[in-house]
């Protein structure tokens, strides 16, 4: 703006004062240029006046977009808060505030119903889910069914129960995306580790899986520490399926980061889409799909990245603090 | 043994009333919470199973109500609402335990003979199947008078199977009466496929070979001969 001023006023007081002084110096009678110059005094007043309304005017579209740029930059379409502009005497303005009103409320009441479905759907399926579960469980104790029947309820059941991993799975995202887990303290990731380990060890064992830790430091996050059982419990999870037999789990955590590897054929999948949900390979079809995008929810609402890769025939998947 | 269900939805009270029957108890049900409040202030039950949701008022209260009336009566709590705090609230003013909906009917018969067993000495402080003994006190397992040397997971699927005996169990109403929610899909079938069959083993090294039975894809049935 300064350098606009600059350049708008030079090359007119310039030309102004050029004027002037030739019309001093050819003008015959001293009347004609007192004429001159008293002619131009309004034309000077009225260039400075344009110029100083031309500001005016250009600072009221500056305020403008600022106020527009701010609103969108505050909106969140989980805040109920209704965004509001200031009138403006541009009427294109005031018609693209309108505009931008109601895409905001559409914006928010999509949001809204999309969130809602989410929480009914998941809620809503659980206790038909539980009745048809339980009529099973009463059909199978009947005493003269046949071995036919009971393998077409074994179907049934496998399938309910799918259906409701499935639902528990969703509900538990829906959780973590509505930020239902506020109570964060600091939470000592080696702690953790060796809770949910103790937990898998039966497991692991079944599986003939060797455990390696390679523990340097303590890896602090303020963070939600049921969330921290979760995501570890779904890693260390992940790695005992997806291992092979005689295998082993490396888990390494460092002051600023942890990582859990496990030996295993490379994936024909890039790794960005392992996240996704309901991403699996054809030949594990007990994996729900929806592990990793649960890890990945939890990270990025506790401030931490996570990151896969696959080297010398590993699985390796990293967690670290966000830099931002 | 008298047990009162309050329960507004019809099909899951239907269902419990069922399993339970079955199980040789004698239950009343109710619907609402005056339905609830009525039976409660007019008859004595050993057990309740009370719902938190009730139309026409919170069950929390009839439980308090319950446990103001009598120390005796075992109350288990079932409710879709599964927080800590409400698990927590639930527990502190007199009720024996908290199931979270969805639930397996396998698992609501285990908790309700656990509690029972707390309250009353209706329930002794063994179970006996003739050659196989479990004690609940010592959580020890004799079998042809020996002593077995059970993992705590064996024992727990041992008491989980025979406290539901001649009952067909299945793998996941196991795998969460272990785990909680922690795992998931084949996974927990393989562990529990693996305990199994080192229960089965050390029982049939005892002479009581014969207890557990396979139901295949689905689970397993404790079988008294």
């Amino acid at each position: 703006m300064k350098r606009l001023k600059r350049l708008y006023f030079i090359p007119v007081l310039i030309s102004l004062l050029a004027a002037f002084l030739l019309i001093w110096k050819l003008a015959p009678a001293a009347f004609y240029s007192k004429a001159l110059l008293i002619a131009l005094i309004p034309l000077i007043l009225l260039v400075i006046g344009f110029r100083y309304i031309t500001y005016q005017r250009i600072q009221i579209i500056r305020n403008q977009l600022y106020q527009i740029f701010h609103a969108l930059e505050e909106f969140d379409a989980d805040e109920p808060t209704k965004v509001e502009f200031e009138d403006s005497p541009f009427p294109i303005f005031n018609e693209l505030n309108e505009y931008l009103v109601e895409l905001i409320d559409r914006i928010r009441t999509d949001f809204q119903a999309h969130k809602q479905f989410t929480q009914n759907a998941s809620h809503e399926l659980q206790t038909p889910l539980a009745i048809i579960k339980g009529h099973v469980e009463i059909l199978l104790q009947s005493p003269n069914i046949g071995e036919k029947e009971v393998e077409s309820l074994a179907i049934v059941l496998q399938n309910a129960n799918r259906l409701s991993k499935i639902n528990s799975a969703l509900i538990l995202l829906s959780k973590i995306e509505h930020q239902r887990f506020v109570d964060t303290e600091q939470v000592n990731f080696v702690a953790v580790a060796d809770e949910v380990l103790g937990n898998f060890h039966d497991l692991i064992q079944i599986h003939n899986l060797e455990i390696r830790k390679e523990y340097s430091e303590i890896f602090e996050v303020n963070m939600s520490r049921t969330l921290a059982e979760i995501l570890i419990a779904n890693l260390v999870q992940n790695a005992i399926r997806h291992n092979v037999s005689e295998g082993f789990i490396e888990i390494t955590i460092d002051s600023g980061s942890f990582s859990i590897s496990n030996p295993g054929e490379i994936l024909d999948i890039k790794p960005e889409a392992l996240f996704k949900r309901f991403l699996r390979k054809s030949d594990a079809e007990e994996s729900l799909g929806l592990g990793l995008s649960i890890v990945k929810r939890i990270c990025e609402q506790s401030g931490l990245e996570v990151s896969y890769n696959h080297t010398k025939g590993q699985h390796s998947l990293h967690i670290h603090k966000n830099t931002n | 043994m008298k047990i009162l269900i309050i329960e507004d939805e019809q099909d899951l009270l239907e269902l419990i009333l069922r399993y339970l029957k079955k199980e040789g108890y004698v239950c009343e049900v109710a619907t609402t919470f005056m339905e609830g409040y009525k039976k409660i202030n007019n008859y004595e039950y050993d057990c309740a199973i009370i719902d938190l949701n009730l139309p026409g008022g919170d069950g929390l209260k009839l439980v308090n109500i319950l446990r103001e009336d009598s120390t005796q009566t075992g109350i288990l709590i079932i409710s879709a609402r599964d927080t800590l705090d409400d698990r927590i609230t639930g527990l502190d003013i007199g009720a024996d335990d908290y199931l979270t909906k969805p639930f397996n009917l396998s698992e609501l018969n285990a908790r309700i003979k656990a509690v029972m067993r707390r309250k009353t000495n209706q329930f002794s402080k063994e179970l006996n199947f003739g050659d196989l003994i479990i004690n609940l006190d010592e959580h020890k397992v004799t079998a042809c008078g020996n002593t077995l040397q059970l993992t705590k997971k064996e024992y727990n699927i041992l008491l989980y199977l025979a406290r539901n005996k001649a009952r067909v169990v299945t793998k996941d109403s196991i795998a969460e009466h272990l785990w909680g929610d922690y795992m998931d899909g084949a996974v927990s079938y393989d562990f529990i496929y693996a305990h199994v069959k080192n229960l089965r083993k050390k029982l049939a090294d005892n002479g009581c070979g014969n207890f557990l039975k396979t139901i295949y894809g689905i689970g397993y049935k404790f079988q008294i001969n």
